[in-house]
């Protein structure tokens, strides 16, 4: 099977300090990949190296190539296109400080949607894919801030959607958030990845070795292994790994 | 037994340790009562500056609801409603039209009015009505041109009930036959205060200037019996009395609340008019109460009467009415409609020109050097005197741009004095938004003036406005940097370039010119509304976002 993203020898500076050294992975096609690994690991950096969210940030400097369908990202890849095709849900919830359904519309009409019926039709589908349209289809026009930690982060997750992504980016969706919210959203993502191929950080081993088909593990920028989650997860490679699995650092 | 045992030498440390140990304990006593000195210091401070406040707020306000004025007039602050005028015989009422406002009007405002001088009301109650008397014909000749003549008194009350500003005079007797609710009957004063000569004479430096209710009073119940306990020269006062029956002695009887029998006791009875008068003028430090009308043909000397007239002030109609007259009659219509088209071209000039230099100072501009110059030069803009904005917006819009005084002048001159404000607020609240929201925006494929636009500016909308507001308040209550830009024109404008008249300048006029404090008052009453009334809105508009 063709790769869905294929990163080859990435090196990633924030100016001076490197945080990431030689990562190559293959990501598969609707497939959820758990990244792990302990706290600045360079975890965040690499998913947001995918859709080129680094590039705000002043003087990072990124070396190697990300290949996505085949293309280059940091070739002649419209920077726009990619945004749309790969999503990214944050940490913590964002929505904007706009009703609920401004919120889904929002990507649609930047993207030059703007009849309204299609827009409704796109936010009633996008919502209901993020399993939620039951809770809020009566108070669409309320404000997006009113909703509860884990209805807003569905609400994210939904507002990807409605740009009708390929590949999703999640970075630990889920550690603002109470369990049930959370096994609400693990639920989601399992879901989602019939259609998505979906790339999630975690700090949670459970929900890890739960929701993902492989894993890898980061160690201080380094890709240390990768591989099926439940290779990973009982039978690694390597002796760090076992030992960040079997929580003896991290 | 202590389990860890310290060397011996340590013991005298220990000791000090126990020292110090027990001076907290009185220290903690005094910090206490540092606090409680402390809290009565802050909670006084807060309850002073909250008391002031209210106090001013209180005193404007009062004053510009309630007018509440000292007055010294030729005439006492009693009033008949039936007179004895000559022109009837018997006595006479005033009623005028139901549309002008009139509570009551002394007789040589009245005299004035039947004269034809002025023919409009503007000067009595700064109406602007013109004044049409209606008198019996039996006066013909004797008043103004524009006094119109009738045969009877009904057909006076419905020419009079039918005109705004018409006036008439109908005989008492009529008045209790007519019912007409588009009449009102007008209370006259016609008494003043007769006194000899010799009573006004300097003494000592002394001049007695006036009285007033509570001295007239007791001169009538005889407890005042020298004019030096009434501020005037070491005189006796002598009370001279009008015939009995008269109108003068019955006024003077209800002024001086009592009985005939406990007037004065010495005063001095007369039992004719001329009596009355002669003696007035022939006996040193006489006094009495007589008609206003007949002072001068009798050479009586008048002294002024002092007294505190209230009643309301702000009414609908200073709202409603165009002002004339510099703003002594009417009301203040068209300088609040001036002062609207200010407040709105100034937000439409700087609003974008604040928000759009606040986008580029947050979100564009490399944070070095250049902005923290740009930062510091709004900064001290903001600090600088308004009257200098004046000068400046007089120098270059009014003289070197030619645009001449007037509403555009005016205006850009407050652009230029509250932008700094709407740019450092602005760029407060841009700082505000989460960056998460660009972040959301720009992973959905935004471009970063999409995001500015549309997801950092409405979420910075709610303080960006504030900033506004505040700067609406400012404009509004702005008066310095309008004097040489924007004109003193109390009529509506019409154009960019007229001169305009608004609420801060016109009571600064009313005031410099002396024109009526009542007036001030309740110009700087609407004024407090209006800001009142942008902060009330402005919150809603906040609170109904996101
Ligand atoms: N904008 C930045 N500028 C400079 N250094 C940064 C920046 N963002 C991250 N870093 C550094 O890069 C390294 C990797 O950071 P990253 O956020 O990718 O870690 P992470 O694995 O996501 O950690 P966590 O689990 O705590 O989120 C860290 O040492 C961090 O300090
Ligand atoms: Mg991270």
């Amino acid at each position: 099977m063709r790769s869905k993203l294929s990163i080859k020898e990435l090196d990633f500076y924030y100016g001076d300090f490197k945080a990431l050294h030689k990562v190559s992975m293959e990501i598969e096609p609707n497939k959820v990949t758990a990244l792990i690994g302990p706290s600045g690991c360079g975890k965040s950096t690499l998913l947001k190296t995918l859709n080129r969210m680094n590039d705000l940030v002043a003087g990072s400097v990124v070396d190697g190539t990300v290949l996505y369908d085949g293309d280059d990202i940091y070739g002649k890849y419209d920077i726009i296109q990619l945004r749309k095709k790969i999503g990214m849900v944050f940490q913590s919830p964002n929505p904007f400080a706009m009703s609920i359904y401004d919120n889904i519309a929002y990507g649609p009409r930047i993207h030059g949607i703007k009849n309204k019926k299609v827009l409704d039709r796109i936010v009633e589908k996008s919502l209901r894919q993020a399993a939620i349209w039951e809770e809020i289809k009566n108070r669409l026009k309320g404000p997006a801030l009113g909703l509860s930690g884990g209805q807003q982060q569905r609400l994210c997750i939904a507002r990807v959607l409605a740009v009708e992504p390929d590949v999703i980016l999640m970075d630990e969706p889920t550690s603002a958030l109470d369990p049930v919210s959370t096994s609400r959203i693990e639920d989601l993502i399992d879901e989602l990845k019939k259609e998505y191929t979906i790339i999630i950080v975690t700090h949670n081993m459970q929900q890890a070795g739960r929701i993902s088909d492989s894993t890898a593990f980061f160690l201080n920028g380094y890709l240390e292994e990768m591989g099926a989650t439940e290779k990973i997860f009982f039978n690694p490679d390597s002796k760090k790994t076992e030992d960040y699995i079997s929580g003896k650092f991290g | 037994m202590s389990i860890i045992n310290l060397p011996a030498i340590d013991s005298s440390i220990d000791r000090l340790v126990e020292i110090e140990r027990q001076k907290s304990n009185t220290n903690y006593e005094k910090a206490k009562r540092r606090n409680l000195a402390a809290n009565v210091l802050l909670w006084g401070s807060a309850a002073l500056t909250l008391g002031i406040l209210l106090y001013i707020l209180g005193f404007i306000l009062y004053r510009g609801f309630r007018s509440d004025n000292i007055i010294e007039s030729d005439f006492i602050d009693s009033s008949g409603i039936s007179v004895p005028l000559d022109w009837h015989d018997g006595d006479s009422v005033l009623i005028v039209n139901d549309k002008t406002r009139l509570k009551e009007i002394n007789l040589r405002d009245l005299e004035s009015l039947l004269n034809g001088k002025p023919d409009n009301w503007g000067n009595i109650n700064s109406q602007d009505l013109d004044v049409l008397p209606y008198m019996l014909s039996s006066a013909k000749g004797e008043f103004g041109k524009n006094t119109t003549y009738r045969e009877s008194p009904s057909e006076i009350v419905s020419s009079v009930a039918s005109q705004p500003g018409a006036l008439g005079l109908i005989p008492a007797s009529f008045l209790s036959l007519t019912e007409n609710k588009d009449i009102n009957i007008i209370p006259v004063k016609m008494l003043s205060v007769g006194v000899n000569p010799s009573v006004l004479e300097i003494e000592n430096n002394i001049k007695l200037r006036y009285i007033d209710r509570k001295i007239l009073r007791k001169i009538l119940r005889g407890e005042l019996t020298n004019w030096q306990e009434a501020a005037g020269r070491d005189m006796p006062v002598r009370l001279v009395l009008p015939p009995p029956g008269s109108f003068e002695w019955d006024a003077l009887i209800e002024i001086a609340g009592v009985s005939s029998e406990e007037l004065a006791q010495s005063a001095v009875g007369t039992s004719s008019f001329d009596e009355f008068y002669s003696k007035i003028n022939s006996t040193p430090g006489a006094f009495g109460m007589i008609r206003n009308d007949r002072a001068e043909e009798n050479n009586i000397k008048l002294l002024s009467y002092r007294y505190r007239q209230t009643g309301a002030n702000l009414q609908w109609w200073f709202l409603f009415e165009e002002p004339k007259r510099a703003g002594r009659v009417g009301g203040i219509s068209t300088i609040v409609l001036n002062t609207i088209y200010m407040v709105l071209l100034t937000v439409l000039f700087s609003t974008p020109i604040g928000i759009g230099a606040a986008v580029y100072l947050t979100e564009y501009a490399k944070q070095g050097t250049l902005v923290k110059m740009l930062r510091l030069g709004t900064e001290t803009l903001a600090g600088i005197p308004s009257i200098i904005f004046g000068l400046f917006g007089f120098i270059v819009f009014v003289g070197a741009m030619h645009m001449g005084i007037g509403l555009l002048s005016g205006t850009l001159t407050l652009t230029l004095m509250i932008l700094p404000t709407i740019i450092r607020t602005s760029e407060e609240a841009i700082k505000g938004v989460p960056r998460s929201f660009s972040a959301g925006s720009l992973a959905l494929g935004a471009g970063k003036w999409q995001t500015i636009y549309k997801v950092v500016l409405p979420a910075a909308a709610p303080g960006i406005l504030t900033g506004v507001i505040l700067a609406i308040g400012r404009a509004v209550g702005e008066t310095a940097a309008l004097l040489f830009t924007m004109g003193f024109d109390y009529r509506a404008v019409k154009n960019l370039s007229t001169s305009a008249r608004v609420l801060s300048t016109h009571l600064y006029q009313l005031v410099k010119e002396g024109i009526s404090f009542d007036r001030a008052f309740a110009t700087a009453t609407i004024l407090i509304f209006i800001v009142l009334f942008v902060n009330l809105v402005s919150t809603r508009l906040i609170k109904r976002k996101y």
